[in-house]
């Protein structure tokens, strides 16, 4: 629920001052960190389970995303036993072909982008629209994007309603606030804006919109990362994190949930509370699962694109 | 005063880069003039990482026009050339090899037009087979052959429009070092040609379960029969292609060349509305 706030806190929240150096040198510490064999496997697998499977082309269309529906459900057929991925994430007229294709069980979520996604520069009564209009044809969760140029401007007041208007019509759905980490510029701008979308009543926290360069930083996620305990040890309310974006291999997945686990402990190493946005990643964790299980080193053409 | 001369640990090269072995390791191996040289050891890791280098430079070499092909690796021989007095080797040695390459280059727009071929048909269209590469290729030059062997080897590879990884053991560094320095200054794009130094046997078990290799490029001689008949059992398993060469001394010939290459069979119509040779 969004927290009234008072100006202090407004000042608080935007007098974040990030340590470069140390966030540098602790996504480093974390990418050195060596994960073999079954502890491997495991936490592969674990990633895979986190995946919100994404499609955000132009060019989808209601066959392409019925088939990542299937991927997303039965990520590799040689191997049934894996996990599903977390969620597929498409845009709002593919919600009911995703909806259709998924069925009312799936354990397989159904997430959509939506108010005026990738930029948010849209009037917010229709983005209200919009998100009250993606929920009703069977989206379980809404990835929104904030106003950056509202947040540049200074104007958190604008940032803040809107989040909080969007969490209000969403309903039962799960609502997950992208930041668009590549736009804000600074660390500190990550930390404040991170602290403004937890107030605002946002379930998840989220990197990018994947449109930007750079998209998911390890030092962005810790950003990120740090601001979720601390709004946590304040409150005892836990905050799901998505970094999405970039993150394309098995080997960085890893790396990620080492952050995770060492910033916020095991209660957010579950696909409630952590995702990796992404489309390469999920064919990578399987290449390496499928390289665990039969010891072959498999091609990158053994698996469906989408 | 004598000076303390400066040493360096031979490196590996992948993409177009000096790298050392990702899992830090070295040997020792003895250098032409008797002294020891530290020299990088291939890892796993470090084969996988060359052979998806590879997959992903593919395309773009196998894009460029054949006669662009030539031209690098005639640029490759200059550089060799400028580069002949310093090579620890016999001068005779170092000369074969710089011909090599010359003759490979000359080789590389003339050889897909001797192997494809119009092939005959009995109705109103035409049907050629071209000469497509098979993608990332393994070479495992003989280590006797010396530069020449590896010359050889990453010429014949790359010359169908294939990239490749070139395997050479630590004892053969120095010489593949000066092989390295001339690749990188001498046009090809990162990643079609990489070295790595490292136990070959060793580094084939790994390749042998790797799918995304498409051939194996060995000279004869160079694996033990045992070693050679695992490779097969492997590459059979994943319809990979295992190209036994003969010695360096001979360069491929254009059917040897064949072997690293595809066919791709192709027809287009030849109807003409107006009538005319059409005639079935």
């Amino acid at each position: 629920m969004p927290i009234p706030y008072s100006e202090g806190e407004r000042r608080r929240w935007r007098s974040a001052r990030v340590d470069n150096a140390s966030v540098l040198a602790r996504t480093q510490r974390a990418q050195k960190r060596s994960i073999k064999t079954e502890s491997k496997v495991r936490l592969l697998k674990l990633a895979l389970n986190m995946i919100d499977l994404t499609t955000l082309e132009g060019q989808d269309t209601p066959q392409k995303v019925a088939a990542l529906c299937r991927k997303a459900s039965l990520p590799f057929q040689e191997m049934p036993d894996l996990p599903t991925v977390a969620a597929v994430c498409v845009y709002p007229n593919m919600v009911p072909h995703a909806r259709k294709a998924l069925g009312s069980n799936s354990p397989v979520k159904l997430a959509a982008v939506a108010t005026a996604f990738p930029s948010g520069q849209l009037p917010l009564a229709l983005k209200v629209e919009e998100v009250r209009k993606t929920v009703a044809m069977g989206a379980d969760e809404i990835d929104m994007v904030i106003d950056r140029g509202a947040f540049l401007a200074g104007q958190d007041e604008k940032v803040y309603e809107e989040i909080a208007a969007v969490k209000e019509a969403c309903g039962t759905a799960r609502l997950k606030v992208i930041l668009e980490t590549g736009e804000l510029g600074t660390l500190d701008n990550v930390a404040s804006a991170s602290r403004l979308a937890i107030a605002a009543g946002g379930d998840f926290i989220k990197t990018s919109t994947g449109k930007i360069n750079p998209a998911a930083t390890m030092e962005t996620t810790l950003v990120m990362l740090e601001a979720i305990r601390e709004h946590y040890l304040e409150t005892g309310e836990m905050i799901g994190m998505k970094p999405a974006g970039g993150i394309r291999t098995a080997k960085q997945s890893l790396h990620y949930l080492v952050l995770v686990a060492e910033t916020l402990g095991a209660g957010w190493m579950t696909n409630e509370w952590f995702r990796f946005g992404a489309s390469s990643l999920a064919n990578d964790i399987l290449r390496q699962l499928a390289r665990r299980a039969d010891g072959h080193y498999q091609s990158p053409r053994r698996f469906s694109v989408d | 005063m004598s000076r303390l001369a400066v040493q360096k640990t031979l490196k590996m090269y992948v993409g177009g880069k000096f790298i050392r072995s990702e899992s830090g390791r070295t040997v020792a191996a003895k250098a032409a003039d008797g002294s020891t040289m530290n020299v990088c050891f291939a890892s796993r890791k470090d084969l996988r990482d060359s052979i998806g280098n590879n997959r992903s430079s593919q395309p773009k070499w196998a894009a460029m026009t054949a006669y662009n092909r030539g031209q690098i690796l005639y640029r490759l021989a200059e550089i060799l050339e400028a580069r002949a007095d310093t090579l620890p080797a016999k001068k005779a040695d170092v000369h074969a090899a710089i011909d090599r390459a010359v003759h490979h280059a000359g080789w590389s727009d003339k050889v897909t037009a001797v192997l494809s071929t119009l092939n005959p048909v009995a109705a109103t269209y035409v049907n050629y087979s071209l000469v497509r590469p098979v993608g990332v290729v393994l070479a495992v030059p003989h280590p006797d052959d010396g530069l020449l062997g590896m010359v050889e080897a990453l010429c014949a590879a790359v010359l169908m429009g294939n990239s490749t990884t070139v395997l050479v053991p630590p004892a053969s560094a120095e010489v593949a070092t000066h092989l390295m320095e001339a690749l990188a200054t001498s046009d090809f794009p990162g990643g079609v040609v990489n070295i790595l130094t490292g136990d070959i046997p060793g580094v084939l078990a790994t390749a042998n379960v790797h799918d995304d290799l498409d051939t194996l490029f060995v000279t004869e001689g160079v694996l033990e029969p045992e070693v050679l008949k695992t490779a097969q059992i492997e590459a059979a398993a994943v319809m990979r292609r295992i190209v036994i060469a003969g010695r360096a001394a001979e360069p491929a010939t254009p059917a040897h060349l064949m072997r690293l290459a595809e066919l791709q069979t192709v027809w287009m119509s030849a109807w003409e509305p107006q009538g005319g040779a059409a005639a079935y």
